[in-house]
């Protein structure tokens, strides 16, 4: 499970646009525990922000985008395989692996009054529920497993 | 359910769609186009809040892309055969349809709004995105749809 250290660095990435030294500490010290993709999807995550890059009615809520975020950074710990993230169309943000076959996905949604929900599929099943860290854990115990 | 998404109905003097009949869809961001330019994301096939009636395709190319004034990243293509393989539950025999709404203009019906059911919105997005054929893609130099 997470640490307190692991969500204080988690809060305290809540704020995009601040670029300050501690920020830089902070990304540093998840890297030292995290899978090497963080920096890599959390820059990838900004740009779906930036002007001009995505169509007005395609970009990310801000809801969706602080939630795609934290489990970027919580899921960053415990695999080492990275993420695509792809926007939905509606405001939200699809994280999605893949693995021998099985998909699985962490839906993030536009607005507050929609479920973040997490999808799993592979050749034999599919299903999903609420996002929980435990049914996170889960999932992603499955999308790893031999 | 009770919404325009599952009404099967055909307008008078239209005919039903044969199974054979190719449909278009526009890719209408460039991120659904897989990096290999042979797939798309299963994006592309979520029903949003516009889609009041089902998600939209076309019997031509040209009319699919005449529906947008943005620029639009490709098309895709599918017989309205593929869109009736696909189940709406797992265990059911009961699948999408697609039916005319114009002369050129149609809708797959039958497809819930991730609101609604989320795991089968999903799963059916992904078996639709599985059929899907790219039919033509751009890359947008400064003017929309400039094909490469």
């Amino acid at each position: 499970m997470f640490t307190i250290e692991t969500l204080a660095v988690v809060a305290a990435l809540a704020e995009p646009s601040r670029e300050t030294k501690i920020k830089g500490c902070l990304i540093e010290y998840i890297q030292r525990d995290s899978g090497s993709w963080i920096t890599e999807s959390l820059t990838e995550l900004d740009a779906l922000l930036g002007e001009g890059e995505v169509p007005h009615n395609f970009r990310p809520t801000g809801h969706s985008y602080f939630n795609a975020r934290k489990k970027l950074i919580e899921t960053s710990a415990l695999l080492s395989r990275k993420p695509e993230l792809v926007l939905d169309g509606e405001g939200g943000i699809d994280i999605e692996w893949e693995n021998d076959g099985r998909s699985l996905l962490y839906a993030c949604r536009g607005n507050p009054d929609q479920q973040d929900y997490i999808y799993f599929q592979s050749d034999r099943e599919y299903g999903g529920n609420d996002y929980t860290p435990i049914y996170s854990t889960d999932r992603l115990n499955w999308l790893l497993k031999e | 359910m009770s919404d325009d998404g599952y009404d099967l109905t055909t307008p008078p003097g239209l005919a039903g769609y044969l199974d054979d009949q190719p449909l278009y869809r526009a890719i209408t961001y460039n991120d659904w186009l897989k990096k290999n330019n042979v797939e798309v994301r299963h994006q592309l096939f979520y029903r949003i809040n516009k889609d009041l009636s089902g998600l939209s395709v076309d019997t031509t190319p040209d009319a699919c892309r005449s529906n947008f004034q943005e620029p639009i990243f490709g098309l895709i293509d599918m017989t309205a055969g593929q869109i009736r393989e696909v189940v709406t539950k797992q265990d059911d025999d009961d699948r999408l349809d697609v039916v005319p709404i114009t002369a050129t203009h149609g809708n797959i019906k039958k497809v819930p709004y991730r609101d609604d059911d989320r795991i089968e919105a999903t799963r059916i997005a992904k078996e639709l995105a599985r059929r899907a054929h790219i039919y033509e893609h751009y890359r947008v130099i400064n003017s929309p749809n400039v094909q490469i």
